[in-house]
């Protein structure tokens, strides 16, 4: 049996007639799709072109474009979207707009210089989705930029300074927007130094043995360096041992994590200080900027009263008419 | 160099600091005077009252800034001087309307006001009385509108006065009005 099927999936032929099989129904059918005889053109991206170059763009596929939106904005959406394969001659609906801005935002303040800063960079409104967009971050503080496809980086500020962190976005390899932002860096303020310094213990001379009264041995020697004696008598790797004993207490790893809470204990007291005074700041410099009730001063014409005297002896004279015009030609009325 | 255009500010002659600077305080008593100096130096740090003066002279001078003929050509309306020649400009004609000497007098009652915050602290109203006589005037009315005055001058008197107090007056000198009135747009007369 031979079935044919044409563009519109109607049945149109049918090989034998009207027999009727015993098994079951179409077990032995090739089915054949003319519908795939018509042309095809592929929808090609326009994001970001004008109307013109969309439009010759779609002419040449011989596609229609159906264009809307404003008047002399760029592509901002197409349907259907791009890679889309269609028939030749259908419509594709272009909607023209304005390109999005860019927005970059950083990290809240206070930004430490040597600590990772995270950026932002957003497009408003967004584009839609399987537009190629590249950003491009520029530090300004000599690091080189270098084309990325995420959106949110992060950058270390050597040194504090203020800097204007800009970004560079290229949307589907040919429209380019900008955004920045200035970024305050600054120092690191020093821990305060609440505690005897531990790591002094790791300093510490250690007693001389008998054997050699004239050694001192600290910890930070690597212990390679105690080898040689070490080979040579045995109260020198007597030394060499005692000289790991302070880098290793069995309390080391509980000091140094108390040590490290402490640390970031008064970075975060000494960041939030650091906010609380510039909100307290921010707070009484606004009303000395602007006075909570400032003095204006308005004014206006008012009502106007006008009279004549004697109206009636004014016009005495007759006024003067002034007319023009262009005269019509008599050759011209002739003709 | 052409003279500046004419406004009815300078029709009242003032000196160049603008108005007396007793228009802050005529038609109060002294105490009211006092507390008003306190709430506007209370409320501007640092500021002299010459300085709010100079504000309201500069307010009411910008309030003035007013074409006479704006105020001649309500008065040729009101009597329906023009209203002829404004119908006959109608079908294109430029009519130029000679008017015999006449003396228009006319009344003003600008304001300024004074506020801080939402509270008005002060509101001076003022009469400025313009009495001119014009003389030899020519009219010129295209599309039934005043579009200039071709000829002729006006000289006369004005006054000013706050609280029925007379603060300035000014003899007005003859003024030729041709090159001094621009008029940035037809005047309509009916």
């Amino acid at each position: 049996m031979v079935l044919c099927i044409a563009a519109a999936p109607v049945v149109c032929g049918q090989s034998p007639g009207k027999k009727t099989l015993p098994g079951p129904a179409f077990d032995d059918t090739k089915i054949i799709n003319t519908a795939t005889s018509f042309p095809v053109a592929t929808v090609p991206q326009l994001y970001g072109m004008n109307r013109t170059e969309a439009g010759r763009i779609l002419e040449s596929l011989r596609l229609r474009a159906i264009f809307s939106g404003v008047e002399n904005g760029v592509v901002v959406a197409q349907k259907p979207p791009a890679e889309t394969s269609v028939r030749t001659g259908s419509g594709v609906a272009v909607i023209l707009g304005v390109l999005p801005r860019v927005v970059l935002t950083g990290p809240a303040a206070p930004s430490y210089a040597g600590s990772d800063l995270t950026f932002t960079a957003t497009l408003a409104p967004p584009i839609p989705d399987g537009i190629q967009v590249t950003y491009n971050f520029q530090w300004n503080d000599g690091t080189p930029g270098v084309p990325t496809k995420s959106a949110v980086v992060t950058h270390k500020f050597a040194d504090a300074a203020r800097r204007v962190v800009g970004v560079i976005v290229t949307i589907n390899d040919r429209v380019k927007v900008a955004g920045r932002i200035p970024v305050d860096v600054v120092a690191v303020p020093p821990p305060t130094d609440t505690t005897p310094s531990d790591t002094s213990a790791t300093t510490t001379t250690v007693a001389p043995t008998e054997t050699q009264p004239t050694e001192t041995t600290q910890t930070t020697i690597p212990p390679t360096e105690t080898a040689p004696p070490a080979t040579t008598t045995a109260p020198t790797t007597t030394t060499a041992q005692a000289t790991t004993i302070p880098e290793t207490p069995p309390g080391a790893p509980a000091q140094t994590a108390l040590l490290l809470i402490g640390v970031v204990a008064i970075i975060l007291l000494l960041t939030v200080v650091v906010l609380l005074v510039r909100v307290l700041r921010k707070m009484n410099r606004t009303p000395s900027a602007q006075a909570a009730s400032p003095l204006s001063i308005k004014g206006g014409p008012g009502s106007v009263e006008v009279e004549i005297e004697h109206p009636e002896q004014i016009r005495k004279m007759p006024a003067v008419q002034v007319r023009g015009g262009i005269r019509a030609d008599e050759g011209d009325d002739d003709a | 160099m052409p003279e500046a255009t004419l406004s009815v500010k300078d029709l009242l002659g003032l000196p160049e600091g603008g108005f007396p600077a007793e228009v802050l305080r005529a038609g109060i008593s002294d105490e009211e005077a006092k507390s008003f100096k306190t709430k506007v130096t209370g409320a501007l740090h640092g500021m002299q009252m010459s300085g709010l003066e100079a504000a309201v002279s500069s307010k009411l001078a910008e309030v003035l800034d007013i074409d006479p003929v704006t105020l001649f050509a309500g008065a040729w309306e009101r009597y329906h001087l023009l209203a002829d020649a404004a119908k006959k400009s109608k079908s294109g004609e430029t009519v130029l309307v000679p008017l015999d000497e006449h003396s228009v007098k006319s009344t003003l009652h600008p304001y300024v006001e004074i506020q801080l915050g939402p509270d008005v602290l002060r509101r001076i109203e003022l009469v400025v009385a313009l009495s001119l006589k014009l003389k030899g005037i020519v009219v010129r009315v295209q599309s039934s509108e005043i579009r200039g005055i071709e000829a002729g001058s006006c000289q006369g008197s004005a006054e000013v006065s706050v609280a029925e107090k007379s603060i300035w007056k000014h003899e007005i000198k003859p003024i030729e009005l041709p090159g001094r009135i621009a008029l940035k747009k037809g005047i309509a007369i009916t």
